[in-house]
């Protein structure tokens, strides 16, 4: 199993497989990242055995399944490469085209991409067949939800192995067709513009509304809440895929959540978002 | 109405519609030591919520939370009628009949008839324009609406809905009123669904116009929005727990006023509440 990518995401993703016995290539643009990944996972690893969820032996045998790699000439045995890289089409599909010439004939190539069409980074494979969407959620060792994306070109025995290697991790796959938000966020992202347009319009304040979802739709956590831990920078990109996918006026951002992005107000990692945080 | 009344001026509540809803609301404000008039057209609704009230705090008296001594006290603060004129006394007259203009609008005219001119009027309603009620009124000052969630003795949220003709010292005395009863009231203005539903139905027409479409299958709907938001029930689920005719209405009203095109009922839901 191969992982690209050295961030939150994609290091979460090697620990789920990693955990679940797999061995795991992590291979990033340099050895450097790829080793500040697997330290990260190694931290992660280490507070589920302070938590008291695993012995040291079993994290330890975790951590030493992980290859840490700074080319991704190591994904060429990988029976699956799953890449968790920036979300940028051009730099993905660089990427797809790396692992198309890599990876053996039948390995399957995977994107954990949330908001970028799936079937162009198929396009830039030989294989499109072989290629697939699982979107993962942050934090990855905790959230039990994989969205199986396909495209109208993956092949139906590819799709059922992705299935089955979702099981063995103990994730729970659903499966969508490859358009913009798949389900999750194509469901989350309006309501929460929704929720925006009600702070702007002035109609209620972000205390009444974190409170009013919370309470009244046990909600774990208010829209707002939620925006400013997703980022408003996120959320502002993923509603304007949505927006150019639907092509529906009401899923236009609101102009609120765009002038606070273009104020440096991108929630709990500046300091402020809709409210202000300690910083951390 | 000049200034707030305090607390216990809002000591005797009519709740007018013993059904589910008005029932629940009936059991809140027993429980919280006010005199309750509960009022339904039929005779059967309101020897039903008697018995559920003796039923649910029967239960609490068995969890403990209630001794036999307080039971015997709410339900002596219980008292139920087929007559609108029971509202006679009542401080606060609570109206959660069937959605519908043409009956809230007759109870409304004909309360002003039997309360006194300061009691205040409020109408539970969720899909109606407490504006259009409160018009009704001879006073429409005194009218607002008081929007609790079902189960009401268990949800703690309650909105409190502002026409442009609403005093500010009936919300100011209502919301007092709710805090008094242990929930979190929020100020809100006149509009279809106010803040949970509009946010609320808007998700749930979107996941059903998902389905219809064949994005994908009702369980890994449910599936993903339980396992990937952390929601205590998937949008199917709630909607069944909802009814799908009450999410048709509210979403009918919602979009008769925003003209948005995702608050559109999903013919699905069309299809499945005329088909009951």
């Amino acid at each position: 199993m191969g992982v690209a990518g050295s961030g939150t995401m994609a290091s979460g993703i090697a620990e789920v497989f990693a955990k679940a016995g797999y061995d795991v290539v992590l291979a990033a643009r340099t050895e450097e990242k790829a080793a500040t990944a697997k330290a990260r996972i190694g931290k992660s690893l280490a507070r589920s055995v302070d938590k008291g969820r695993m012995t040291a032996e079993t994290a330890a045998q975790a951590l030493e399944r992980i290859t840490p790699a700074g080319s991704y000439e190591a994904f060429a045995d990988v029976d699956l490469a799953l890449e968790a890289v920036a979300e940028d089409l051009e730099i993905k599909q660089q990427l797809f085209a790396t692992l198309d010439k890599v990876c053996k004939p039948g390995a399957i190539l995977a994107t954990t991409t949330s908001s970028l069409p799936v079937v162009a980074c198929a396009r830039a494979t030989t294989r499109p067949r072989e290629v697939i969407g699982m979107h993962f959620f942050n934090p990855a060792p905790a959230m039990k939800l994989v969205e199986v994306v396909r495209t109208v070109l993956t092949a139906d025995d590819v799709h059922a192995t992705v299935r089955e290697v979702c099981a063995t991790i103990r994730k729970h796959p659903v499966d969508c067709g490859d358009r913009a938000g798949f389900i999750v966020n194509a469901l989350l992202f309006p309501y929460l513009n929704n929720a925006i347009k009600m702070v702007q319009e002035h109609y209620a304040t972000l205390d009444d509304i974190d409170a009013a979802m919370k309470l009244g739709g046990g909600y774990p956590m208010g829209p707002f809440e939620l925006l400013d831990v997703v980022g408003l920078d996120v959320s502002l990109a993923i509603e304007k895929v949505l927006h150019r996918e639907f092509r529906d006026p009401g899923l236009a951002p609101a102009p609120l959540l765009e002038h606070l992005v273009a104020a440096g107000c991108l929630g709990r990692k500046t300091g402020r978002g809709f409210r202000e945080h300690a910083r951390r | 109405m000049d200034a707030p009344l305090n607390d216990t001026s809002l000591h005797t509540v009519a709740v007018i519609g013993l059904g589910t809803m008005g029932t629940g609301i009936a059991e809140v404000l027993a429980r919280a030591g006010r005199e309750v008039i509960g009022i339904d057209i039929s005779q059967a609704a309101a020897t039903q919520a008697v018995a559920s009230l003796e039923a649910a705090t029967a239960r609490a008296v068995s969890r403990e939370r209630l001794t036999d001594g307080e039971r015997r006290d709410v339900l002596a603060r219980f008292r139920t009628f087929t007559d609108l004129r029971a509202a006679a006394d009542a401080d606060l007259v609570i109206e959660v009949a069937p959605e519908s203009y043409e009956i809230k609008q007759q109870i409304i005219r004909e309360l002003d008839g039997v309360v006194r001119p300061d009691a205040i009027i409020a109408t539970g309603t969720n899909a109606l324009s407490v504006t259009r009620l409160a018009a009704e009124s001879e006073h429409p000052e005194r009218v607002l609406g008081l929007h609790f969630f079902n189960p009401a003795p268990a949800m703690k949220l309650v909105e409190v809905v502002s026409s442009v003709l609403t005093s500010p010292a009936a919300v100011a005395t209502v919301t007092e009123l709710a805090h008094s009863l242990g929930k979190e009231p929020i100020a809100v203005g006149d509009r279809p669904g106010f803040v949970a539903d509009g946010l609320l139905f808007g998700y749930l027409n979107q996941a059903a116009a998902m389905y219809e479409a064949k994005y994908a299958s009702r369980e890994d709907i449910d599936a993903a929005m339980k396992l990937g938001c952390g929601l205590p029930m998937g949008p199917f689920a709630l909607l069944d727990l909802i009814g799908v005719d009450t999410a048709r209405t509210v979403l009918d009203a919602m979009y008769a006023e925003s003209h948005d095109r995702l608050h559109a009922p999903a013919p699905i839901l069309k299809q499945l509440s005329e088909a009951a």
